[in-house]
Formats: structure tokens, C-alpha cells, sequence
């Protein structure tokens, strides 16, 4: 199957720079800690104070299978190298490839960063592990995460291809997904309509979702039509934007 | 003189050339920050203090590690991506010219999109003054000061980082750990923090002495009078240890070739 | 296995002058016509911006044209994509397909899965492919750590995995070495002999000339020449030329040139002691030779035809009327 093989060889990829992403952990470790400290300062020794630790370092270790995904799906990297015109010779849709070579990374992200994140938490502030109900439900949730994160990151992808530059559409993306992806702040602590509109949004999804279902604050229902309509909404989304450039390649040129 | 003028016109125009992504990334890098922000400002609906400092504090401070961290990227590109010089051996086209590596690496690439970041946080400060007891009228001066030494501060960093791509080629990673946690650390007060980072941040990358100490100072919650001596001292004695590592890592560059 | 009819497709550029910006089109590809044969080795020639990308990247199917048709392996590229792209194998001189920090085979084990190829199968056609490109020494090495010329007998490699019939180059030799092109020439000269029908898109004439049987000249967007490379040179009619060379001690032959050889308009060159003639097409060219060797002492002569070079040159820069469509 082509796309297991893509999936594979992206993996491997990442391999290639294990050592690295290992020193790149103890900082993802500190930003957490840092985000930690101000919550503590800010709830003292209390249960919801353990409860937003084990919330933020969660955050911080899945944001390497969420936010932290390839730059705008391998593709504006792709341009700049040419090697894009490959992507379009192959037997497989584009969108298609750059989704399994998207899970390649997140595998492989979720085995050498996700976890020895989760795993420092773990050890030096106290995080929680979660009841044993809630592990499959996260999983669950985590995985729709990356899907939307994949999506997100695809369309900016495509957008690099249509204005060759992608940074603007990248910064935008981390932007929103700061801001509205729930990594720091819980839905609650949003001010005014904001508490409300926050959980709607897809960015949500990324951290938010799975956090609380990892906590068990969010049920498995909830989180997933929130996911679920989103995946589906963005798939779409993304098969009519694909399709359509494709179109346009073929017309003005690789 | 005339070169250094003829490099940042080079890089002004050939940045204006893209007018609209030009005023879209600007907005963006902005932007960014400002999310952060943001978020800190919901946070502070709920909780008026951190460490006891209030928010208008903490926004004088943030301003402080931002603007300086703004300014830096719009020069620094070349050092934020001094990996890439190394591995793709460019570096070499720098080691030809006649004019000092360093000095060509804050021109040749002047980033105007980053200033987004300067204005951004502008505002934060002018939030910060509102918002806390502080009267800007009176030590306007300092500030400013603060802003400049947490400025070159960044650089001496920054230099220090990349020059440890003349042995190890890749320091991404370590850039990461080293500053961005660092810088972000800095942004907010420092006792918050176990003792080990806090004197990580006083002593090692002492970005904690360009806000949180003088400014702890101001608003009387840091007795010592170091404490508003400390920018300068950080920024001092900084200099020789960034000349020293850029010049001996060169050395060993030049020696040991690609 | 190849047509191509009357084939169209313009770009539209924007110029910034001063202070506007100015639309421009441009034609990149006027009425382009011709065929190629099953088992056919040809060579596409032209300077750059002639229309060899546009044509490539049509006729690979990433780019559609304007109008005109385009049949290869019995689909049409743009239309029939996915099924089409099975087909063929495409090797581009300035970019690569093999993954760049990773060894070779993976990502050799990777195009086996992407093309479907049978396990046996591609454990045959892998030890074939090492065995002609020499991959031994290569194959498990990181491709960033390849040297160009090494990098492009694994990139032929890549390309040639699913062995499709119709193999598409996009100048395969730029920057190669002497060594390194000369594999990569013997390499396709051996898929030709296999019936491959082989597509080269090059620079470098004298690839041209060890290789192919016919080739494409275009310029400026039309073809100028199709035809056997004989014919090219027929087509520009440029003279052959005499080489001679004076015996180590032999008189100065500056008398005989401005005397009784002076009709033939030589050339003395003493650093080298040779003589250089122009022979037109018509003229008897033993007779030539005879009446050098009675007035000047020549010890070995050598008649060469232009070189590919100096034929496009004239013609490139002459305009010549095509002798295509």
C-alpha cells in the first residue's frame, strides 16, 4: 500500500535527527514549566492547581502531534526545492501523499517527543496519569487532533503553492492555533462570548478536546462531534482546494 | 559607511517589491505576539496577579524582553538561521568580503516584516504604564534604557548561540532551549520559578536582569539597589564572553574547513 | 507511442517596469507537431526558453495545454494522470525524487510500494539496476552525502524501479563530470537496446550525438528540425573542415597558401603546424586533398563535419525556416 510506504519512509526520516529533537524535549519541558509556575503562582497547593498541571503538560507534550506537524504539510518546502513536480507524478493524489507522509511524522513525533515530554511531566512536576477509562478515549481524540491539525497545515500548504509564500498563511495558523487551540487556558477562562465560541472552533480540537477528555472534564460524546464535524468539513474543504489547483497547475505551469 | 547604507537599501527594496505580503507578514509577526499576549490578558481576568506582581508589571517587563527580541529579529536573521550558513557552506561567500562577519550578517538580511513585533510590543508597554503604578513620565529614561540593553543583551545571545555552529553545525535544537524557553521564561517574574532557573535567568542567559530586576526594583518589591544596576552588568559582561566565543569559534572554522 | 499535434500553450507574465506592472504573454509553445516511435531514442534540443519544459511537463501530464492534442502509450498525460504516470519513468538534471537524508534503497523500497511492483520483480530489476549503475558502493549511503554524479545514476535508478517503457530526462548531465556522464549515457544506451523509448531533453550536444537517432529542435516555441542528426547538418550546410598536419621541419607553407593553394582560403596555425580548410559541400574533397598533399608536406589530415554546436548556433541565431508542420 503506497501510502503505509510514505508513512514509513517519513518516519524514518525523522530519525535521521533523533538526537536533536531529544534536546529539543528539555525545551518543550521548560516552556511547560514556565507555563506551569504561572498557573501555580496563580492557584497555589490546590487540586485544581495539580489538575492544571497535568492539563498544560499534556499540552505541551501533544502539541508535537498537533501544532508543532510539518510546516504547511511538506509542501512549501517542496516548492522550494522543486521537488513538488515529483509529488505530481506520482500515481496518488496530493493530498492523499502528504497525509501519510504527515502520519509518518506524527508517529514518529509521538514516539520520541510526545512521550518523553509526557514522560519529564511525569517525573518533575506531577502530572497525572489518566484513569484507565479515559486512555482509549484519548487516543481517540488525540488522533482527530492530528487530523485537523493536518488538514490546517495542508491548507497552508496550499496556499504557499498559490502565493509562493507561505509564511504569512504559517504565522496565521500558529497564531489562531495559540490563541484558540486551548494550550495554555481552558475554554472556562475565556472572557465574555469567547468561552463560548472558543469550543466551537476547530483549533479546540488540537488541545483543548483532548486534554480535557485525557482529565475526564469533556466526554468522549462531546469531543467527538466536535471533532468529527470539523474532520469533516475540513476534508472536504481540502479535496475541492486540491482538486482545484491541481487545475490551475496544469494550466500556468509547475 | 556607504556599504553598510548600500546593504540595507538592498534589503528594503527587495523586501517592498512583495508590497502585500510585505504588510501581511508584518501584521502577522505581530500579531503572534499578540496572542500571546492575549492570552495572558484572559488569564489576568481571572487572576490579577502572578507572583504577586500585577498585570501592568508584568506587561512593563514582557514589553521589555519583546522589544528587544523584536529588534533583534529584524537584523538577525542571518544569526537565527546560522545553521544554514554553516551546512550550506554560505558562510564562506561572508569570510571573503572585507568587512566583519558579523556586522554583514545583521545587514544582509534586514527583516522590516519583524518590526510588526517592535509595534506590538509598543502597545503592550503603553498597556503595561496604564495599567500599574508606575509613572511612565518619571522614569521614562530607564525604561528606554532597559529596552536598549535587553536589545543588545538578545545580540550578545544570539552571537553566543550561533557561534556554537562553528563546532557542532547544527544548534537549532539548542537555540531552542537556550533562549526561546530562556527568553519566554524572562517575560514574567522570576521568583515564580524554582531557584535554579531564576539564577539560570540572573546569571546565565541574565535576560531576567533586563526586566524583572530593575523593574522589581522600581515598584519596590526588590530591595537590593544591584538589582537596577544588574541590565548593565549583564549587558557588559556578556560582550567579552560573545566576542570571545564568535572570534574562537570562527578560528576553529577557518582551521578545521567544512 | 508519442504524438503530439498542434499543440499550444501560452504564459502570462507580469513585467514590473518602473513603477507598473505590465501583462505580457508568452507563446511557449506554437503549433508544436510530431511523433515518436516505439523503441525510439530521441533528443530534444533548443536554448533556453525555447519551450523543452513546457513540452516535458506536458507531455508527462503535470500541465495541460492550451489546445492541441497529446497522445503517449495510447492516454492522454493530463487527462489520465494517475493511470498514465504508471507508465512512465522521469529523471530531472537540478531536482530528485530519492529522499534526501535517508539511504538510497529507502527510498528505492518506498517506489516499490507506490508503483506496485511484485517483490520478485523488484528484487530483479533492483539487482539489474545495480549491476548497470553501479550502486553497490551507493545504495545504502544517505543521498546528502552523494557526490552529483553519484546522486544521478541512484536517481536513474529511482526512475527506472517500475521499469516503465517510456523513460522522460530532463538534462540528466548538468554538472557532471566527464566519468559520471559517460555511465549515465552507457546506462540509457543499454535501456534503448532493451526497446525503451527514451525522451532527452539536453544541453549537451554530445549527448546528442552518441545517442540519439533523431532529434527535436525547437525555438522560440516552434519546432525547427526533426529529422535524423545527419540531416541537421545537412540542413545548415555549414563546410566540413580539413585538418592538416605540416611534418616537423617542413618549409613554411606561407608561400603555397598565398600562391598556388590560395583559392582554398587556408588557415595556418604554427603554434599547432596544421592547416585548416573549409570544404563546402560541393566541392570535390580528394581532389582538395591531393593538391594539399603535392605543394605541402602533410603527414596525417583529418576531415571533420561541424559540430552540433556551431549547426543549432546557425541555425538558432539564422532563423531558419523549419522543416517541420
Amino acid at each position: 500500500m503506497s501510502g503505509f510506504a510514505i508513512a514509513v519512509i517519513s518516519f524514518k526520516r525523522g530519525r535521521a535527527y533523533l538526537l536533536n529533537h531529544l534536546v529539543n524535549n528539555v525545551g518543550s519541558f521548560v516552556f511547560g514549566y514556565i507555563y506551569v509556575s504561572i498557573w501555580r503562582s496563580a492557584l497555589g497547593e490546590s487540586q485544581e492547581s495539580s489538575v492544571m498541571v497535568t492539563y498544560l503538560m499534556v499540552n505541551q507534550s501533544i502539541l508535537w502531534v498537533t501544532m508543532f506537524l510539518s510546516k504547511g504539510a511538506f509542501i512549501p518546502q517542496k516548492i522550494r526545492e522543486g521537488t513538488i513536480t515529483f509529488d505530481l507524478l506520482r500515481p496518488y493524489n496530493l493530498l492523499y501523499g502528504s497525509l501519510f507522509e504527515v502520519i509518518g511524522q506524527g508517529m514518529y513525533n509521538l514516539l520520541f517527543r510526545t512521550l518523553p515530554i509526557f514522560a519529564l511531566g511525569l517525573m518533575f512536576l506531577g502530572v497525572r496519569l489518566p484513569e484507565p477509562s479515559k486512555v482509549l478515549p484519548f487516543c481517540i481524540v488525540l488522533f482527530n487532533g492530528f487530523l485537523i491539525s493536518f488538514f490546517l497545515n495542508y491548507f497552508v500548504g496550499l496556499w504557499s503553492v498559490k502565493f509562493l509564500g507561505a509564511s504569512g498563511a504559517q504565522g496565521l495558523y500558529y497564531m489562531l492555533v495559540n490563541l484558540f487551540g486551548g494550550s495554555f487556558l481552558p475554554a472556562s477562562y475565556y472572557p465574555g462570548f469567547l468561552k463560548r465560541l472558543m469550543p466551537l472552533l476547530p483549533f479546540a480540537g488540537m488541545n483543548y478536546y483532548p486534554a480535557s477528555v485525557y482529565l475526564g472534564s469533556i466526554g468522549l460524546g462531546i469531543a467527538l462531534a466536535h471533532q468529527v464535524f470539523w474532520i469533516c468539513v475540513l476534508f472536504i474543504t481540502a479535496v475541492l482546494l486540491t482538486r482545484r489547483l491541481l487545475r490551475s497547475i496544469q494550466i500556468h505551469g509547475g | 559607511m556607504k556599504s553598510i547604507l548600500a546593504l540595507f537599501m538592498a534589503s528594503l527594496k527587495t523586501q517592498y517589491e512583495y508590497r502585500l505580503n510585505f504588510w501581511m507578514d508584518m501584521t502577522i509577526s505581530g500579531l503572534n505576539l499578540f496572542s500571546d499576549f492575549l492570552l495572558l490578558f484572559f488569564f489576568m481576568l481571572s487572576f490579577e496577579e502572578i507572583g504577586g506582581w500585577s498585570f501592568g508589571e508584568i506587561a512593563i517587563i514582557y514589553s521589555i524582553v519583546e522589544i528587544g527580541w523584536g529588534v533583534f529579529r529584524v537584523f538577525g536573521e542571518g544569526l537565527s538561521r546560522f545553521e544554514e550558513l554553516i551546512i550550506t557552506g554560505r558562510f564562506d561567500l561572508l569570510l571573503i568580503r572585507p568587512m566583519n562577519t558579523v556586522k554583514q550578517l545583521l545587514l544582509e538580511r534586514v527583516d522590516f516584516r519583524r518590526l510588526g513585533v517592535v509595534f506590538e510590543a509598543s502597545a503592550v508597554a503603553v498597556f503595561g504604564f496604564i495599567r500599574s503604578p508606575i509613572s511612565f513620565g518619571r522614569i521614562w529614561w530607564i525604561y528606554l534604557l532597559l529596552v536598549l540593553c535587553s536589545t543588545i543583551m538578545t545580540f550578545e545571545i544570539n552571537i553566543i548561540l550561533a557561534a556554537i555552529s562553528f563546532w557542532t553545525v547544527r544548534n537549532s535544537d539548542i537555540v531552542v532551549l537556550a533562549f526561546y524557553s530562556t527568553r519566554t521564561a524572562a517575560m514574567y517574574p522570576a521568583h515564580i520559578y524554582t531557584p535554579m532557573l531564576k539564577h539560570l535567568l540572573t546569571f546565565v542567559v541574565p535576560l531576567a536582569t533586563v526586566g524583572y530586576f530593575p523593574i522589581g526594583y522600581l515598584t519596590g518589591r526588590i530591595d537590593s539597589f544591584l538589582a537596577i544596576l544588574s541590565p548593565i552588568m549583564g549587558v557588559s559582561l556578556l560582550l567579552p564572553v560573545a566576542t570571545l566565543t564568535w572570534f574562537s569559534g570562527m578560528k576553529h572554522y577557518t582551521s578545521t574547513g567544512t | 507511442m508519442i504524438s503530439v499535434e498542434r499543440l499550444q500553450k501560452n504564459y502570462t507574465v507580469f513585467q514590473r517596469r518602473g513603477l507598473t506592472r505590465k501583462r505580457k504573454i508568452i507563446r511557449a509553445l506554437q503549433d508544436i507537431s510530431f511523433t515518436v516511435k516505439r523503441g525510439e531514442f530521441l533528443g530534444y534540443i533548443g536554448p533556453n526558453g525555447a519551450g523543452k519544459s513546457t513540452t516535458i511537463k506536458i507531455l508527462t501530464g503535470i500541465m495541460t495545454p492550451d489546445s492541441g492534442q497529446v497522445r503517449v502509450n495510447n492516454m492522454t498525460p493530463y487527462r489520465e494522470r494517475r493511470k498514465y504516470v504508471r507508465g512512465i519513468g522521469v529523471v530531472f538534471g537540478q531536482k530528485t525524487q530519492l529522499w534526501w537524508d535517508l539511504p538510497v534503497k529507502d527510498t528505492y523500497a518506498l517506489l516499490k510500494e507506490i508503483y506496485a511492483v511484485p517483490k520478485d520483480t523488484f528484487n530483479r530489476q533492483l539487482k539489474t539496476l545495480r549491476e548497470y549503475l553501479t550502486l553497490d558502493e551507493i545504495i545504502e549511503q544517505p543521498v546528502r552525502q552523494l557526490s552529483l554524479g553519484q546522486r544521478m545514476r541512484a536517481e536513474l535508478g529511482a526512475a527506472m524501479i517500475h521499469d516503465p517503457d517510456i523513460l522522460f530526462l530532463d538534462e540528466p548531465t548538468i554538472g557532471l563530470d566527464v566519468i559520471s556522464k559517460q555511465k549515465v549515457l552507457e546506462f540509457l544506451k543499454v535501456l534503448h537496446e532493451t526497446g525503451k523509448t527514451i525522451f532527452l531533453t539536453t544541453h549537451d550536444l554530445k549527448d546528442i550525438e552518441t545517442l540519439c537517432e533523431e532529434v527535436l529542435v525547437i525555438n522560440s516555441g516552434t519546432l525547427v528540425y526533426k529529422g535524423k542528426l545527419q540531416g541537421l547538418r545537412d540542413m545548415a550546410r555549414l563546410p566540413k573542415t580539413l585538418r592538416a598536419k605540416l611534418a616537423e621541419n617542413s618549409p613554411s607553407p606561407d608561400i603555397a597558401i598565398n600562391g598556388s593553394l590560395a583559392k582554398y582560403n587556408l588557415r595556418h596555425d604554427p603554434a599547432s603546424g596544421s592547416i585548416h580548410v573549409e570544404l563546402e559541400g560541393s566541392s570535390n574533397h580528394a581532389l582538395v586533398v591531393k593538391e594539399l598533399m603535392q605543394n605541402l608536406d602533410i603527414v596525417d589530415f583529418r576531415i571533420t563535419d561541424p559540430s552540433i554546436e556551431e549547426i543549432v548556433r546557425y541555425i538558432y541565431t539564422n532563423k531558419m525556416p523549419s522543416n517541420c508542420g
